[in-house]
């Protein structure tokens, strides 16, 4: 359903581009790894596919196939009918992506405010139950509550809420679990199977740990300066590296725990 | 509430050091009031009668609280040079003060916030040049020197208004607000500019943050994440910054009063500090502070309307 082919971001203010010809596609309800520590290009890759990159300071070329679509062909304005609506994200600091001064509610619902017509009371009725299905215990409160009241996990969950509201057909996840702690990326990434399993939204899941990736995706692919060095199962990229730099990778999990999925 | 009563405790605590300071700076350090009124050839008959007369004998915390009381009650004392009760001076002169502030603080805020919060882009490189030199300019040039280019400019050249010639007090009040218009926009210029730069930074740094980006992965557009939530944050993080503008208003009105020759308390201090009018001067002192810290708790208070992690703090 996502198919990304030669994918190549270069910044105007760096001499090599972050991304550099990258292949990979994502299946249908499926959720795709990609693995890579800070600096190998996997956050360009996604904010691209997102359509987040400032045009003024990176050009992107090859192609971004949604559905069959070429993303990178169509007017902004035209991506912003997607954002939101086919394409969820969520990012890694979910302290950082609210906005302080307004209610979780209000934001959770401003993707349905953005697309299509809906009245208060129905949007209300969604993201309370986007809450829930993001299993916050108290919706009403949640919905109530400035971000600064609720939790590092909390807030992710409703950042999840917020970018599956609409029943997006791709959720891009930006390092969903790198600023919490363990036992809550625990409890996220079981959710983000969960939502997986039961709303068959597609997934790209982008970390640079590969326990994570390793607990929730079924195919993954190593980074490294802006190319991919590997791509394959994720039980046998991790069980048997071939590339000298994936060996590294998975040599340096602490005790080799990285619990094929 | 509770923050409520620390805030006014806080704002008592300011105002009573204040006017300590101010009563100890004029009444007790500053020699002898009785002996400046009648010059070193007086009698010491009369020097003891004038004394006792001004109350100086009794011992300065007597004084002192006899003063304060006076801010409660009215009664103030009397000016030493237009032998007039000091509450009836001061209560003449505030309201132009009160409106020549007010007027400059509104031309403030009427003039920055468009020009700050539309996007800096506009108008292309050759006007946003211009705009960095005219924003450098003013900030450099102190008020009173605008002051006299403008009374030059205004009244002298182009005969908007005529220097020196303040309506009397009451007759004419839409006179007395086109007069006050120059002083205020004197004022306010250079702080125009600084606003601006300050709301522009503030925009700009707002639009980096992460909420920003989220919002644009809804789908939402420029404009409306400018509207519905990085003017918000930045308007929240302007009101310290406009509560200050505020209290330097004030003192930048005593000079401005002078220079543009508005009978305002910042005038009557100025005069009454040359003729050691010290009754005048100290009451004068009082309320310019009060009018500041009162400035200062409006945008404390604002703050914790706009920002509810301010209110958290606080309850904690």
């Amino acid at each position: 359903m996502l198919e990304v082919q030669e994918l190549t971001v270069r910044f105007h203010s760096a001499e090599t581009p972050a991304v550099n010809g990258v292949s990979f596609s994502v299946p249908t309800g499926g959720i795709f790894g990609l693995v890579g520590e800070s600096g190998s290009g996997k956050t360009a890759t996604a904010l691209s596919i997102a359509g987040l990159l400032d045009c003024a300071a990176a050009s992107v070329s090859g192609r971004i196939l949604l559905d069959g679509v070429d993303l990178l062909s169509l007017s902004s304005k035209e991506r912003r009918r997607l954002a939101g609506k086919e394409i969820g994200v969520v990012f890694q600091e979910p302290a950082a992506a609210m906005d302080p001064l307004m209610r979780i509610g209000r934001q959770v619902e401003e993707t349905l405010l953005l697309h299509g017509r809906f009245s208060a009371a129905e949007r209300k009725k969604k993201a309370l139950a986007a809450l829930a299905e993001a299993e916050l215990p108290d919706p009403e409160r949640v919905y109530r509550s400035y971000p600064h009241e609720l939790s590092g996990g909390m807030l992710q969950r409703s950042m999840i809420a917020a970018a599956l509201i609409l029943r997006p057909k791709l959720l891009l996840l930006d390092e969903p679990t790198t600023a919490l702690d363990v036992t809550v990326q625990a409890q996220i990434l079981s959710l983000l199977g969960r939502l997986n399993a039961e709303q068959g939204v597609s997934m790209l899941l982008i970390s640079h740990d590969l326990r994570v990736v390793g607990r929730l995706c079924p195919t993954a692919a190593v980074m490294k300066d802006g190319r991919l060095v590997e791509t394959g199962e994720t039980e046998a990229l991790f069980r048997a590296p071939r590339h000298p730099y994936t060996k590294k990778l998975v040599a340096s999990v602490p005790g080799g725990e990285y619990n094929g999925a | 509430m509770r923050y409520a009563v620390k805030r006014v405790g806080s704002f008592a605590v300011t105002m009573l050091l204040v006017a300590v300071l101010t009563f100890a700076a004029f009444s007790v350090v500053s020699g002898d009031p009785a002996q400046r009124l009648l010059g070193t050839s007086a009698t010491p008959e009369r020097l003891a009668a004038l004394r006792e007369e001004l109350g100086l004998n009794a011992p300065a915390p007597e004084r002192f609280l006899k003063w304060l009381g006076g801010f409660f009650t009215g009664d103030l004392g009397v000016s030493f040079s237009y032998k007039q009760p000091v509450s009836e001076l001061l209560g003449s002169k505030l309201p132009v003060t009160l409106t020549l502030t007010a007027m400059s603080f509104l031309l403030i805020v009427l003039f920055s916030f468009p020009l700050g919060l539309i996007p800096s882009g506009a108008g292309g490189r050759f006007i946003g040049g211009v705009r960095a030199a005219f924003n450098q300019l003013s900030m450099a040039a102190p008020p009173f020197v605008l002051g006299v280019g403008i009374s030059w400019i205004c009244g002298v050249v182009l005969r908007m208004f005529t220097p020196g010639a303040f309506p009397d007090p009451g007759t004419d009040p839409a006179g007395e607000l086109r007069y006050l218009l120059f002083p205020a926009v004197s004022m306010a210029v250079p702080r125009v500019a600084m606003t601006v730069r300050m709301l522009r930074s503030g925009v700009e740094s707002e639009l980096h943050k992460d909420y920003v980006r989220a919002a644009a992965a809804r789908g939402a557009s420029g404009a409306f994440i400018l509207r519905r939530h990085v003017l918000r944050n930045v308007l929240a993080s302007s009101v310290t910054f406009l509560g200050q503008t505020m209290a330097e208003i004030v003192g930048a009105g005593v000079v401005i009063e002078q220079v543009f020759a508005v009978p305002g308390l910042g005038r009557l201090l100025i005069s009454s500090v040359l003729t050691r009018d010290y009754p005048v001067v100290q009451a004068a002192v009082v309320l310019l502070a009060f009018w500041v810290c009162l400035a200062g708790a409006a945008a404390d208070l604002v703050n914790r309307l706009a920002d509810p992690r301010l209110r958290a703090e606080h309850k904690a």
